[in-house]
Parts: structure tokens; C-alpha cells; sequence
């Protein structure tokens, strides 16, 4: 499955793209699979962007998918085009509620 | 008595009578309206009425802290400055960070509520339990960089200077009361600079060295460490890129005003006034609040060429957004000038920026031609243009006395066609988010007490990253839904109070904060007992208490919208092309979750619920 993958501000400085088409292995098939995949192939964003649960994702990055804010969860389909954004104050992201514990 | 958190006294200044008294703060009042805009809003409803001039010596200017101020809490250092207000007419407040509430705090004093009208220029030196009304007539005319450095000069050094510029002295409806000086934080909202203005007041110097005592010091102490780390690693990038790191992808959603209101898209223009191109050129250091660890305060430097000098505090979003998208003016020095023009005259960054946008579209339809401006052409993109009408709004010369009056006014006085592209309401000028691209911020908007505000609710945040499981917010919502978002402003609008009364950075949400982490804070600040019923009742208290105030001016259902270009013009590109807030199905399900009436009035049985339904002794 192809993407086409626009990243913006500095995710555009360190990954040195500013559009990139991306090929989706089979059992590949979410937003979440979608960054794991960048995070490897750029280490850079792994400064800024972290895999956690749903809230701790999105405060390190927002993904837009046909103009939605999406969900990791969400199912990516052939052709789709992805908007990778900084988050709007965000930066990394640990669970306040684990730091709690 | 108070265990924890509160001094205890507020300062009573009687500007007229040159007579300073201390008064003892009735822990009940405390306990039901917590602080900062809590406590104000009872005092102000208590002390003004309908007919109350905003500009005249029954107006009070009251500046509160929150229990939290001078503790070890977090971004606590905050303080809310609140009055009926001269640009609207209604209830009147504005939070602001920098580090004067920590310092009143720590002098022994919870607020300071100023009545009266002095007769000449005069400031207030508040320290360490003591206060005093001084001159201020070789202080009136300079602007607030110049009187933090004299005043701190004359008082102590390591005092915080709060001060108004020239735009307060002149009584414009727009002006600030800024803080910190070149630190620049500004109480910018509402015009409060013009009624110290109005008062003669140019500046409260604080300077405090005293204890604040907690209830339960180690349970600060262990909250404090368990969340700091994570919150600090959550908002890592308001540390990097300021709030000015957000333009670029809210501009990608939508929420970006470009040309006042008008445009979709303005893509290269956004990443040429963004946080992250600050960070590449301009930006020298960053600076902080009292107790906050985040940091977003941008500190830049400009030695030469057109906008030079620069130095000190640089735009925050809403400043780059208003003054750079809004105008279509892409040059970040300039904006930066415009800025620093602004902090020291003593001007909010957004309602000026939008009155500047909105005479540039009037001149551009020829409701505004030479004639009016003194022969300053009003284009679109142009940054000297922006600076001239900067000044010539603080100082109410030539066009500046039209559009010094804002939006609202301003079109008003023109008519006819003006007064489809005023973007306010209530008379306060929209902030940077568009309630096209978050449709709770619609409902926000219209509802929010002091007019048009996304802090007053805050709930785009929850319609994009963050979640608030107590209150039935589990997941992100969908940012284009419609479904419940008149209950979801609500609740968002209560929490909100109770961040703007315990002083609390409202950014601490983007970095995980919790309802329940509030309810810990307080009761180990205070030895209280509050459990999260209460304190949410407290915020919808306090809600309901401004808008009582506000009912009082005359606002009703009528006043709870937004302007027509929001509702129904499309913008047409980008990333929140077609959409439109259907603002008044979400109203209705609103004042239903409220619970008032038809026409936006509390019902009675709602009031009872709350305890506002007697009079109180303020």
C-alpha cells in the first residue's frame, strides 16, 4: 500500500522531505503502523515523537488524514495522503498519570 | 483561618481618598470562589451595577492572586486582573503570568482591589506586608520597559513592576497592563490598562520576601516531583518553539485567521512567521513565569536593519497570527517590531491586531480611503503600515481615535458594509482560533463571558489532543462533531474558571494535568476537603456568577453568536475548507446543560443549586 506522506515544520528539517511516498508492508495498515515505520527509518523524530497510548501520541504528534485529526487506530488505504504536524504545545510523551504511580 | 495557600489580606486602595487599608479575607468567600477570577467576580458584581462607567472612579481594578501562588505547585505564579470592562462594557478580566502575583503573594497579600480615581499620576509600592500610594508625574508619558527599569530603580531591584504605557494613559479601550518589562507579560484582554488609566494609576510594584505556608508541604512536595518530569517532557515543544511553534500546523487545520477572517490557506506565509523560523533567526533565549517549567516565553533580538532595535520579549501566537496571517504580512522582524511596540505603549497584541485587519479590508472596499487616514495607505502585507497605526491607536491621534475604540465601535461609527467583517463578539475581537475549524469553539466563543476567548473554554484542546476522563471525555473528539459539544463547552468553561481562580497555567492540560491533580493541589495547599464535585461546582459557580454580572448589563441570547462570516462563509481552502459551526443547535444544548432559559438567563432553581441565589457581603 502507497502513502504519500507530507511533513511539516521540523519534522520537515529532519526527516529532509517534505513529500514523501511511502510503501506499506502487508500487515501494515494504521496511522499508528505508519509512524512506527518513520520513527525507524528517521531516527531523528524519535527526539520529538513517542508511541504511547492514544493522548501520549498525540502530544507529540498530530496526523491529518482528508482534513480529520486521526486516531492511531485509524486504517490507512491505498492512495491516502497523511499530513504529519507538530503538535500545537506539545514536545515528548510520558503519561502523567505513570509518573504518578 | 487559613491553614495554607492564602495570606489572608487583601489591600484596599482608595485612590481618591490616598487611603490604603488592609482587610481581612473571610475564608468562606475563599472556599466558594476560590480566587483569582472567582473572588473578583463577586467583588465586582457586589461593588458595580448596570451603570457603573468602566472609565469612572466606582469602577474598581481589582488584581488577585490564587491559593496556589508562591507554592511549590506548578505554574502557579499567575494573577487575574479584573474590572467592568471600558472596550465592552460588560465583565471585564484578563489572566496574566510573569511573576508580580508570586511577588504580591509573598509580601502577605492575596489581592488588591483599587477604587477611586487619584488626582495626579501615582504608582503603588506594595512590600513585604507594607504599602504606599507615590507619586508617579515623571513617570506619566514613558512606556513600560522604560518605568520597570526606573521603578525597580527607585524601589528594589528585584521588584516586578505592573504598569500601564501611554495607550492606558490615553484611555484606549485596548490598552494592557503589562508586567515584567522586557519579560513582557500582558494582562492584555478587556482594555483593563484604560481603567488604571482612568484612575491615574501608571503601575503596582510588588516585591515580597515572605513565606506563603502550605497544609501539607510533603504531599506538594511528592506531587510536584511525580509530574514534573512528564509534564515538563509534554510540553517540550512549547519549550523549543514558544506558542509561536503551533502556527504552522494550526494553520494546516484551519484554525489559522488569514486576511481578518477571509482566506483559507496562507501555507509558506506560516512557516516564515512560525515559532520554529523564530528559532532559526531572532530568538536569543527563552524565559519563564513564576514556577512554571515550561518555559514559552520567547526572548529575541534585532541589531539591525528597517525593524531594529528589538530586545526582550518576542511574539507569542496570537501576536504572529494577528499581526502576520490576519494581515498577510509575512516578515517576522516586523512583527517582532510591532510586538515590542505594543508591550511598551502598553496595547493588546490581538485586539489591535484585529482592528488593524479589519481597516485594512475597509480600505481595500473604500469605506476607508486617504482622506480618513491622514494619507497612510492601508494595504494588505504592508509591516510600516502596521507599526504606524500601532501608534497612532495608543497615542488617539488621526485614524487611531476610530480604531482605538475596536471593532465593534469602529464599524459601528462607519456602517453599511463595515459591519459585515467586524470580527467580535461582544464587542471583544476574536482570538487566533477559528471556530470554523473546532466547532466547540463556536459555542465557546459566543458564550465566553469577557466575549470572544478560546481560553475561557479551551476545548479545541480537546478536540485534538487531549482527554479529561472525569468529566466524560475519555477519547479526542472529533473536531468537525456537533454532538454534545454545547455540554462539552460548558464543562470545559467551569474547569477553566477553576484554572483562572486557582492560577494555574491553563497549558498544564497539554501536559496531562488531571482534575483530580487540582483537587490534590488545593487540598495540600489549603487543609481543605474538597472532592471533585465540589470544586467543579465551583467553577460552574463562578460561571454563572459572570454571567449573572453580565445579564445585569443587558446581555441575553441575543448576544451569544458570532459574526456572519464565521457562521456563513466558507473558507474554502485548506484544512477546514467547508466547514460551518451550526452555532445555535449547539446553543441550545448549551443553556439546556446549563440550565437556563429560553433567552440565556439563569433559572432560579439553577441558582439555588449554586448558592448564588443570596446577596453577598463581597
Amino acid at each position: 500500500m502507497r502513502i504519500k506522506v507530507h511533513f511539516f515544520a521540523h519534522f520537515r528539517q529532519i526527516t529532509g522531505h517534505k513529500t514523501l511516498e511511502v510503501e506499506l508492508e502487508p500487515g501494515q495498515v494504521d496511522v499508528r503502523d505508519l509512524l512506527r515505520l518513520l520513527l525507524a527509518r528517521f531516527p531523528g523524530l524519535q527526539e520529538y515523537i513517542t508511541l504511547g497510548d492514544e493522548e501520549v501520541t498525540r502530544r507529540t504528534v498530530l496526523v491529518v488524514v482528508a482534513d480529520r485529526l486521526v486516531a492511531g487506530d485509524k486504517e490507512l488505504e491505498e492512495g491516502d495522503e497523511v499530513k504529519i504536524l507538530p503538535p500545537i504545545v506539545g514536545g515528548s510523551g510520558n503519561n502523567l498519570e505513570e509518573g504518578c504511580s | 483561618m487559613f491553614k495554607g495557600g492564602y495570606q489572608g489580606k487583601v489591600l484596599w486602595v482608595d485612590l481618591g481618598q490616598r487611603k490604603i487599608e488592609t482587610r481581612e479575607l473571610d475564608p468562606g468567600l475563599a472556599r466558594k470562589y476560590i480566587g483569582g477570577s472567582g473572588i473578583g467576580a463577586r467583588l465586582l458584581y457586589d461593588l458595580t451595577g448596570a451603570d457603573t462607567d468602566p472609565l469612572g472612579p466606582d469602577n474598581p481594578l481589582i488584581f488577585l492572586t490564587g491559593p496556589c501562588a508562591g507554592t511549590r505547585v506548578p505554574t502557579s505564579g499567575r494573577h487575574q486582573v479584573v474590572a467592568k470592562s471600558p472596550l465592552t462594557g460588560i465583565w471585564g478580566e484578563s489572566d496574566i503570568g510573569g511573576t508580580w502575583g508570586k511577588q504580591l503573594k509573598e509580601a502577605g497579600f492575596d489581592g488588591v482591589v483599587v477604587t477611586g480615581e487619584a488626582e495626579r499620576p501615582v504608582y503603588i509600592w506594595i512590600a513585604d506586608g507594607q504599602a504606599e500610594i507615590r507619586d508617579a508625574g515623571h513617570l506619566w508619558g514613558k512606556d513600560t520597559y522604560e518605568v520597570d527599569v526606573l521603578l525597580r530603580e527607585e524601589t528594589d531591584s528585584n521588584a516586578t513592576v505592573h504598569a500601564i504605557g501611554p495607550a492606558g494613559e490615553n484611555l484606549v479601550p485596548l490598552a494592557s497592563i503589562m508586567s515584567d518589562g522586557k519579560h513582557g507579560r500582558a494582562a492584555g484582554r478587556c482594555g483593563l490598562g484604560a481603567v488604571m488609566g482612568a484612575k491615574k494609576l501608571k503601575a503596582l510594584v510588588a516585591r515580597g520576601t515572605g513565606p506563603v505556608a502550605t497544609a501539607d508541604p510533603d504531599k506538594i512536595s511528592e506531587m510536584v516531583a511525580a509530574i514534573a518530569g512528564p509534564a515538563r517532557e509534554g510540553l517540550k515543544g512549547f519549550s523549543s518553539f514558544g506558542t509561536g511553534g503551533g502556527v504552522i500546523g494550526i494553520e494546516q487545520l484551519g484554525d489559522l485567521p488569514i486576511k481578518n477572517w477571509y482566506q483559507g490557506k496562507w501555507e509558506e506565509g506560516a512557516q516564515r512567521i512560525s515559532g520554529q523560523r523564530m528559532a532559526e533567526t531572532i530568538l536569543t533565549g527563552r524565559y519563564f513565569c513564576a514556577g512554571c517549567f515550561i518555559g514559552c516565553g520567547r526572548e529575541v533580538k534585532i541589531s539591525e536593519g528597517p525593524y531594529a532595535p528589538v530586545e526582550g520579549a518576542g511574539p507569542e501566537y496570537e501576536t504572529l497570527a494577528m499581526f502576520g496571517a490576519m494581515a498577510l504580512i509575512d516578515n517576522l522582524e516586523a512583527i517582532a517590531r510591532a510586538n515590542e511596540v505594543c508591550n511598551r505603549l502598553g496595547l493588546d497584541t490581538i485586539s489591535t491586531g484585529g482592528v488593524v485587519c479589519f481597516a485594512m479590508e475597509a480600505y481595500e472596499k473604500g469605506i476607508l480611503s486617504k482622506e480618513d487616514t491622514d494619507g497612510l495607505e492601508i494595504r494588505w502585507g504592508d509591516p510600516d503600515v502596521l507599526v504606524q497605526l500601532i501608534d497612532r491607536i495608543a497615542s488617539r491621534q488621526g485614524i487611531g481615535v476610530l480604531l482605538g475604540q475596536g471593532v465593534k465601535k469602529a464599524a459601528e461609527e462607519l456602517g453599511g458594509l463595515a459591519l459585515e467583517f467586524a470580527i467580535h463578539t461582544k464587542g471583544l475581537e476574536f482570538p487566533a482560533h477559528d471556530p470554523r475549524a473546532h466547532n466547540s469553539q463556536a459555542v465557546s466563543y459566543a458564550t465566553s463571558n469577557r466575549g470572544a476567548c478560546h481560553l475561557q473554554s479551551f476545548s479545541h484542546m480537546f478536540e485534538k489532543s487531549c482527554t479529561m476522563p472525569e468529566l466524560g471525555y475519555p477519547e479526542v473528539m472529533d473536531r468537525f462533531g456537533i454532538e454534545g459539544r454545547g455540554r462539552m463547552a460548558a464543562v470545559m468553561q467551569d474547569l477553566m474558571c477553576l484554572f483562572d481562580s486557582l492560577k494555574m497555567c491553563k497549558f498544564m492540560v497539554a501536559g496531562g494535568i488531571k482534575v483530580h491533580h487540582l483537587v490534590d493541589f488545593l487540598n495540600a495547599v489549603t487543609g481543605w476537603d474538597f472532592d471533585q464535585e465540589e470544586l467543579m461546582r465551583a467553577g460552574e459557580r463562578i460561571f454563572n456568577l459572570k454571567r449573572l454580572y453580565n445579564v445585569r448589563c443587558g446581555v441575553s441570547r441575543k448576544d451569544d453568536t458570532l459574526p456572519d462570516r464565521i457562521l456563513v462563509h466558507r473558507r474554502g481552502a485548506g484544512g477546514a475548507a467547508t466547514n460551518l459551526p451550526p452555532v445555535h443547535e449547539m446553543l441550545s444544548q448549551y443553556y439546556e446543560h446549563r440550565g437556563w432559559d429560553e433567552m440565556g438567563v439563569p433559572r432560579p432553581d439553577k441558582l439555588a443549586e449554586l448558592g448564588l441565589d443570596e446577596p453577598e457581603a463581597g
